[in-house]
C-alpha cells in the first residue's frame, strides 16, 4: 500500500473517521506485520500523550495570546483605519525628512544614550503602526477574523524549526554547531563554507555566507556574531531584527544586509527600504534608533556606542548567489577560500615563501624579462617584472604580451606579498594599511602588496575548475598607494616620484587603467565583470616613469564572486 | 495457609492500576475514538481487572494482563454499537493491543520526551496541536480559526504526529547513548 494511503488511513483512523471500506484496509495493513501495529500504537500513545500534557497545563498561562486572539475577534471587528493610515503617511514623510537630515549630519553618530527597553517601546509603537495598517490585508486571509495580524506561519514548515534550507551550494557546517535530523531548530549554527539561502519561519529570507555564526530560536529575529547575511523581509514579517554584538538593525520592510567583522563592528547596507540601526551602549542598553534607507550604509562600533555612516558598497550585499573567493589567500597559497595570510612571492623568481625578506638584504629586484609560474599557489598563473620602453612583456601564461608599460626603471622591491601585515626593511616606517577607516590587514579583509613594477597573474580557469557549478563574474579590489615614509599628499618629493599606474588585463586585453595614482587619491574601486570562457586576469603596477621611490601599493580585499553558471 | 488480606489485595490492585492506568487507558483510547465511549470502557475493564485480580499472576507485567482484559472489553462494545459505526477487525484489536505491551515499556520515557519535544514545536504545527489537543477543537474548528482547509489541518496534525515521533526516538536514542 503506497505511504501515502497509510498516512491518510492512519489520520482517518485517528480522528475517528475511518469509512467501512477503509476500516477494512486499515484492519488488513496492521495485522500484516507487527510493526504496523507497533507504529500506530507509538502515535496512539502521542496522541494520549498530548491530551494529557496540555490537560496538566496551567490553560491560562498556556493559552493566553490565544484567549486574547477570541476575546478581540469577538469585540473588535473591523475598524476604520483610515486616520490610522494618514498617520502612518504623514509619520514616512517626516521620517523621509529625518533621513535626509541624517545623511547629511550622521557623519559624526548618534550619542544619545537611551535604556534599551524605551528605545524599543518606541520603535515598537512605530512598527505596530504601521503592522496595523496593514491589518485589512492580513484578515482577508485569514478567515477566522481574529485580527491578529502576524505572517502565518508555511504549512509545509518543518515541525521543529525557525528556518527552512531553501537551496545552497557548497555548504559545509561546523561539526558541533550544524543543523540536525530535525532542521533549523533553536540553537546556534556556525556555517564554514559555502552560500545558503534559508526561509525564517515569519517568511524572512536570508542569504548566509560562510564563513558565518548565528543563532535561530525566536519570531523574527536572528543574532549574527561573526560573518554576512543579507535579509529579504516581506511587509508581514516588518519588524525582523538581527541582533549583533554592536547593536541591532530592525527591519521596516526592505532588503538590507549585515556583515558582523572581528565580533566588534557591524556594518549594515539598505538595498531597497528602509531599516533602524541601534549601537550597543556598554551597559548593554541601545542608543537612539536611527533610519538608513536605498543605497546608505551605517557602521556600529561596540566599543564607541556609535552609528556612523560609511559609503555604500556597490553589490557588497545581494540574494543572489556570490561565492567570493579571496586573492589574498590564493597569493598566500590557498584556494581563495582558506583566509591564509602572511605569505608572498618572490616577483623574480616565482618562489613562495613564507616569511618576508629578510630586513638585511636587499629588497630590489631586476628584471629577467621571464614570466614565472608560481607553482605553490593553485590559483596564481605566474608573475614577472614588467619593463617600459615599447618592449614587449609577456602577461598570461598563454604568451600573451603588452608593450606600453610606463616603467622607468625595470625593477621591483620587495615581495608580492599577502597580509596580514605588511613587512618593510628595518629601517621604514611600517606602511599604514588604515584606508578611509577601515583597516585591511584585520583578517576579514586582506591585501596584496605590490610594489612597482610588478605583475601579478591569476588563473580564472582554473577558479571554475575548483568550483564546480559555478562560474568566474566579477573581479573587485580596492587600490592605494601607501608609500612607505607618510609624507603629507602635498610633499614635494611625493608629488614627484610617488605616483604609479595600474593596470588589469583579462586575456591579454586591457580592461582597466589608472596613471598617476598617488597616496592623495585614497581608495580606488576596480569591479570588472568577468565572462565564463576568461581564462587569465593580469595586475600590474608600474612606476609610472618617475622612478619606483614610494610605489607602494595594496590591493585592498581583492576578490573574484563566483555565480552559479547556469544564471546569467 | 490463611486466606489473602483482601485489603492488602486490593492495595496491590490500586497501586498497580495506578502505575498502569495510562498505558491501558492509552490502548482504550487508541481503539475507540469517541472519548466519552472510551471512558466507559475504561471503567468496564478497571472493574473486569478487579475482578478477575485473583487470576493475576505477578510475575506477567500487570499490563499486559490488563490490556488483554481491555480488548475484550472493546470488542463487546464494538458489539454494543452492531453497524452503527464502522470499526477495525478483532483481529487488529489484537495486534494494536500486543503493540500497545510493548510500547507501554517504555511509555514513561516516551511521555517524558514528548513533553521536550511539544515545547520544541514551532509555527503551524504548534498551532494546530494547541487548539486541537489544548482547546480540544475539532478539525472543522482548528480549520475555520487558522483559515485553512479541513484536509489540511488533518495532515498538520498528522505531520505533526510524526514529527513528534521522530523527535521522541531520537530523544530516546540519545539517552541510550
Amino acid at each position: 500500500m503506497p505511504k501515502q494511503d497509510i498516512d491518510k488511513l492512519i489520520t482517518s483512523y485517528l480522528e475517528g473517521a475511518l469509512s467501512p471500506e477503509q476500516a477494512e484496509r486499515f484492519s488488513d495493513w496492521l495485522t500484516a506485520d507487527p510493526s504496523n501495529a507497533q507504529y500506530v500504537a507509538k502515535l496512539g500513545l502521542i496522541e494520549r500523550g498530548l491530551n494529557q500534557h496540555f490537560l496538566s497545563q496551567d490553560s491560562t498561562g498556556l493559552f493566553a495570546e490565544l484567549a486574547l486572539m477570541e476575546e478581540q475577534a469577538q469585540t473588535t471587528g473591523p475598524i476604520d483605519i483610515t486616520d490610522r493610515l494618514a498617520s502612518e503617511s504623514r509619520a514616512q514623510k517626516r521620517a523621509a525628512r529625518k533621513r535626509k537630515a541624517l545623511a547629511q549630519t550622521h557623519g559624526g553618530g548618534q550619542t544619545l544614550i537611551v535604556p534599551k527597553a524605551i528605545a524599543w517601546i518606541g520603535l515598537a509603537a512605530v512598527l505596530g503602526l504601521i503592522v496595523w495598517a496593514g491589518w485589512p490585508k492580513a484578515t482577508d486571509k485569514n478567515t477566522a477574523g481574529s485580527g491578529r495580524v502576524t505572517q502565518a506561519p508555511q504549512d509545509d514548515f518543518p515541525a521543529f524549526a525557525w528556518a527552512q534550507l531553501l537551496d545552497g551550494y557548497q555548504i559545509a557546517w561546523d561539526t558541533d554547531f550544524r543543523p540536525g535530523a530535525e532542521g533549523f531548530t533553536a540553537g546556534r549554527y556556525r556555517m564554514t563554507d559555502g552560500e545558503a539561502r534559508l526561509r525564517l519561519i515569519d517568511g524572512t529570507h536570508i542569504k548566509l555566507i560562510a564563513p558565518i555564526e548565528f543563532t535561530l530560536g525566536g519570531h523574527g529575529q536572528v543574532s549574527l556574531y561573526d560573518g554576512q547575511l543579507v535579509a529579504d523581509v516581506p511587509p508581514a514579517a516588518t519588524g525582523f531584527t538581527v541582533h549583533t554584538p554592536a547593536g541591532d538593525i530592525v527591519d521596516v520592510g526592505t532588503t538590507f544586509g549585515v556583515e558582523v567583522i572581528d565580533g566588534v563592528t557591524t556594518e549594515a547596507e539598505v538595498i531597497d527600504g528602509l531599516i533602524r540601526v541601534a549601537a550597543t551602549t556598554a551597559d548593554g542598553g541601545l542608543t537612539a534608533f536611527v533610519d538608513v534607507t536605498d543605497d546608505q550604509a551605517v557602521r556600529l562600533d561596540k566599543t564607541t556606542a556609535r552609528v556612523e555612516s560609511i559609503q555604500a558598497g556597490g553589490d557588497r550585499f545581494s540574494m543572489d548567489y556570490v561565492r567570493v573567493l579571496d586573492l589574498v589567500d590564493a597569493v598566500a597559497g590557498g584556494d581563495g577560500t582558506t583566509g591564509r595570510r602572511n605569505a608572498g612571492i618572490d616577483p623574480l623568481t616565482g618562489d613562495w615563501q613564507d616569511a618576508p625578506f629578510a630586513a638585511g638584504i636587499d629588497w630590489t629586484r631586476h628584471s629577467d624579462r621571464r614570466f614565472h609560474p608560481v607553482d605553490r599557489c593553485p590559483l596564481v598563473a605566474g608573475i614577472f617584472i614588467p619593463v617600459g620602453n615599447h618592449q614587449d612583456v609577456r602577461i598570461d601564461p598563454a604568451g600573451r604580451s603588452y608593450s606600453r608599460f610606463t616603467a622607468s626603471q625595470s625593477t621591483t622591491y620587495g615581495q608580492i606579498w599577502a597580509g596580514g601585515y605588511v613587512p618593510v626593511p628595518g629601517a621604514e616606517p611600517e606602511l599604514d594599511t588604515i584606508i578611509q577607516g577601515v583597516n585591511y590587514a584585520a583578517p576579514s579583509r586582506g591585501l596584496v602588496r605590490m610594489h612597482a613594477n610588478s605583475g601579478l597573474c591569476f588563473d580564472l580557469a582554473e577558479m571554475r575548475r575548483r568550483n564546480p557549478g559555478l562560474t568566474t563574474a566579477r573581479f573587485r579590489t580596492g587600490i592605494s598607494n601607501r608609500e612607505a615614509t607618510r609624507r603629507e599628499p602635498n610633499d614635494v618629493n611625493v608629488d614627484l616620484y610617488a605616483s604609479v599606474d595600474v593596470w588589469v588585463f583579462i586575456d591579454g586585453e586591457l580592461r582597466y587603467t589608472r596613471r598617476d595614482v598617488t597616496t592623495a587619491d585614497g581608495l580606488l574601486d576596480i569591479d570588472l565583470s568577468l565572462d565564463h570562457d576568461d581564462q587569465y586576469l593580469t595586475v600590474v603596477i608600474t612606476d609610472g616613469l618617475n622612478g619606483t621611490t614610494f610605489d607602494w601599493v595594496l590591493l585592498c580585499q581583492p576578490r573574484i564572486d563566483l555565480r552559479p553558471s547556469d544564471r546569467p | 495457609m490463611a486466606p489473602p488480606d483482601p485489603n492488602t489485595k486490593m492495595r496491590d490492585f490500586t497501586r498497580l492500576w495506578l502505575e498502569n492506568q495510562h498505558v491501558v487507558a492509552g490502548y482504550i483510547y487508541l481503539s475507540i475514538r469517541d472519548f466519552h465511549h472510551a471512558e466507559d470502557v475504561i471503567q468496564e475493564t478497571a472493574q473486569s481487572a478487579v475482578d478477575s485480580f485473583d487470576g493475576y499472576d505477578p510475575a506477567r507485567p500487570f499490563a499486559a494482563w490488563a490490556i488483554a482484559i481491555a480488548k475484550q472489553r472493546i470488542v463487546d462494545y464494538f458489539r454494543r454499537q452492531g453497524k452503527r459505526q464502522p470499526t477495525i477487525s478483532s483481529a487488529a484489536i489484537d495486534a494494536l493491543g500486543e503493540a500497545y505491551v510493548t510500547v507501554a515499556e517504555e511509555s514513561d520515557e516516551r511521555l517524558a520526551a514528548l513533553r521536550d519535544c511539544v515545547a520544541r514545536l514551532t509555527g503551524r504545527h504548534r498551532e494546530v496541536i494547541e487548539l486541537r489537543y489544548g482547546k480540544s477543537y475539532a478539525p472543522e474548528k482548528v480549520a475555520d480559526r487558522l483559515g485553512l482547509k479541513v484536509n489540511a489541518v488533518n495532515a498538520l496534525v498528522f505531520r505533526a504526529r510524526k514529527a513528534l515521533a521522530v523527535c521522541i526516538e531520537n530523544t530516546l536514542r540519545r539517552h541510550d547513548a
